[in-house]
């Protein structure tokens, strides 16, 4: 979409919009090979249309003598000359933007034939979000400009709304036009993001939390070598895990409604905690589960560097605070996009999520987030870094809870 | 650090209970801490040696890394060595009738503008200030020991220095043994350093401390008591038999 947040953004308001109306689907289009196919005159035209002044830059790119790769193989004697002649170059910097330039067109076209079809793309992912029946006539676009369908499979080329009552003739529409129906109590992704039932997004976020686990699990071999040597050092692995381990669900904690990514988050705290136990070898001094000195621990364990704590994100607190920010920040983005969007009296599933966040932030002692208005929701200004602020708030009371568990009598040594 | 430091430095941190075993007192006759502060006021001098303070010079070195390695984006360079605080503001005359003030003092790290839209010279000084240490001030409370360390440096250069200058500036850098951190006067140093993102930065540069920090901790307080405790502990048994 060429805009800041941009998969958030594509995110919630697919999610919106399937919440809104059972009737609307989303189609995601896989484009097959597309960086190395488009045709370079579809973008020079643009280019030369709309940003002359790249003109040179763009023909120097696309315009010149193909580009042509020598593959030898020295086992079976072979030489073989690669010629390509369309597409943009593999690993340019504006290859990217060059492919978007490319697609604008068809895609501009199609928005004028279908006012009532939303068309968002995420680099050569298009998802088309309206109703069925316009929704499958923006493959024939693509022919215009020198590309073709990837083959259609259960991830590839598919179609998907939350409505559990569309007709065979609807169905039998989408099956001609060579598109997968995934149904309902399923979902797709969308960016990365799943999108769907609960059931689907929890299914898909717990897999994302087990595949960190079993990284976190892998960076614990790494400091037993063979024969009881050292590979790496305790300092280096709890590194890594403090900088990469809870990070890679930020963003599932940022467009997935809060009540599907708390189970998840919860189970990543403890791997990321039980993990960091083990590492430092503090197991054998840890306090009993669930009493308040092992809360302490935890505490200090999730409290950020520069309040004494280790730093490690706190995933289960984080989602709230993420899940509110990047709303408050992708609504109004989402206004801008469909000046239709929020004007509805229906309050979807995941704005009413928005609304009991902020609610349950704000009885937590967050005084830096308003109540959300469903209607006013899409008019306010983006707000951008809500959730540093938040969890800034958030950690200040963290900060407040680990300086009262400071000890500053006599010792209670554990072994009089 | 090795594993073993590394591992104590963490369970330091965490407030674990039982890593000192059962060893309660220092050979002064204190109480310890479950941080093993009491080895920064510890009145014995086999205790706390006042001339090679480790714990200073981890968190200093720590520091003058992290700045050093940001020093072409930000406009400065960090001067070698530690610079001479007369070299820098005008010593008031009434010191020299008081002979323990009338000492050559010297700041940790000297930061030297190379852009005219920053303070010519920053002089920073490090401290580490422990909340629990028992024999400090009383004043040394949990969460507030940074600051009222950082207030008695300032006011106690104040007594020998004019240190309200245009073209250099005094900033302490207080830090609490429990690794909380008292000044952000530094946050501007540093962000300028890096103007795509500073809040990452300074993140980045506090995470390195942290771990000087903890590195001090280990190497001045737990080996040197234990060690200690345990000489105690085998002359008492000695006695005995």
């Amino acid at each position: 979409m060429g805009t800041a947040a941009g998969c958030e953004v594509v995110a919630h308001f697919i999610r919106h919009q399937l919440e809104l109306d059972p009737s609307i689907v989303v189609a995601k289009v896989d484009v097959k090979n597309a960086f190395n196919e488009i045709a370079p005159a579809s973008i020079l035209d643009v280019v030369r249309a709309q940003l002359p002044a790249a003109l040179p830059y763009a023909e120097f790119l696309l315009a010149l003598t193909p580009i042509q790769t020598i593959f030898n193989d020295s086992h079976a004697q072979i030489t073989s000359v690669h010629s390509m002649a369309d597409g943009v170059p593999q690993g340019g910097s504006l290859s990217g933007a060059l492919f978007n330039m490319g697609q604008s067109t068809s895609i501009r076209r199609t928005s004028v034939e279908h006012p009532a079809v939303s068309i968002l793309l995420i680099a050569d992912d298009t998802h088309i979000v309206g109703k069925l029946e316009d929704v499958i006539t923006i493959r024939a676009r693509y022919a215009e400009i020198g590309l073709v369908l990837a083959a259609t499979n259960h991830r590839k080329n598919v179609i998907y709304g939350l409505g559990t009552n569309y007709s065979t003739a609807q169905q039998r529409m989408a099956h001609d036009a060579n598109l997968h129906w995934i149904p309902s109590s399923l979902g797709l992704l969308v960016g990365g993001i799943p999108i769907g039932s609960p059931t689907y997004m929890i299914e898909k976020i717990n897999s994302t939390v087990d595949a960190i686990i079993a990284e976190l699990q892998q960076f614990e071999t790494y400091t037993q070598g063979p024969n009881g040597t050292m590979r790496a050092r305790v300092q280096t692995i709890f590194k890594m895990i403090q900088q990469c381990s809870a990070q890679q669900l930020t963003h599932l904690l940022r467009t997935c409604p809060p009540t599907t990514t708390a189970h998840a988050a919860r189970r990543l705290d403890a791997a990321i905690a039980n993990t960091i136990f083990r590492l430092t070898d503090c197991m054998q001094y840890l306090p009993s589960e669930g009493s308040i000195q092992m809360r302490t621990v935890l505490n200090r364990l999730f409290l950020a560097v520069r309040l004494g704590g280790l730093g490690f994100i706190n995933s289960e607190e984080t989602r709230d605070s993420a899940y509110t920010a990047s709303l408050l920040y992708c609504a109004p983005r989402m206004r801008d996009f469909c000046p239709t969007i929020g004007t509805s009296a229906t309050v979807t599933a995941s704005i009413r999520e928005l609304q009991d966040t902020v609610s349950s932030l704000r009885a937590r002692g967050v005084t830096c987030l308003d109540p959300v208005d469903s209607a006013v929701l899409w008019t306010l200004e983006p707000q951008i870094g809500q959730q540093k602020r938040v969890s800034a708030e958030l950690q200040a009371m963290r900060r407040r809870a680990a300086l009262a568990s400071l000890p500053t009598g006599p010792p209670r040594h554990s072994a009089e | 650090m090795n594993n073993a430091a590394f591992n104590l430095a963490i369970q330091l941190l965490l407030l674990l209970e039982g890593i000192a075993g059962s060893r309660t007192n220092c050979i002064c006759g204190a109480v310890t801490d479950c941080f093993f502060d009491h080895a920064l006021v510890c009145p014995v001098v086999t205790v706390r040696n006042q001339t090679r303070n480790t714990a200073h010079s981890a968190v200093s070195h720590g520091l003058r890394n992290g700045l050093q390695a940001r020093q072409q984006s930000g406009g400065y360079y960090v001067a070698h060595g530690e610079p001479l605080m007369d070299d820098y503001f005008p010593r008031l005359t009434a010191t020299v009738a008081a002979p323990d003030l009338d000492i050559a003092r010297r700041a940790d790290i000297a930061l030297i503008a190379t852009t005219p839209d920053r303070v010519g010279v920053t002089l920073i000084d490090v401290t580490l200030a422990a909340h629990n240490s028992q024999h400090a001030n009383l004043d040394f409370n949990v969460g507030g020991a940074g600051i009222f360390s950082a207030q008695r440096k300032h006011a106690f250069y104040n007594q020998m220095y004019v240190t309200t200058s245009a073209d250099a500036a005094l900033v302490i850098f207080a830090i609490e043994t429990s690794g909380h951190l008292h000044s952000e006067a530094l946050k501007d140093q540093i962000s300028a350093s890096a103007p795509h993102n500073p809040g990452l930065e300074f993140k980045n540069i506090l995470k390195a401390i942290s771990v000087s920090v903890q590195t001090a901790r280990y190497e001045e307080n737990l080996p040197r008591v234990q060690r200690l405790l345990s000489i105690i502990l085998q002359h008492i048994r000695s006695c005995l038999n």
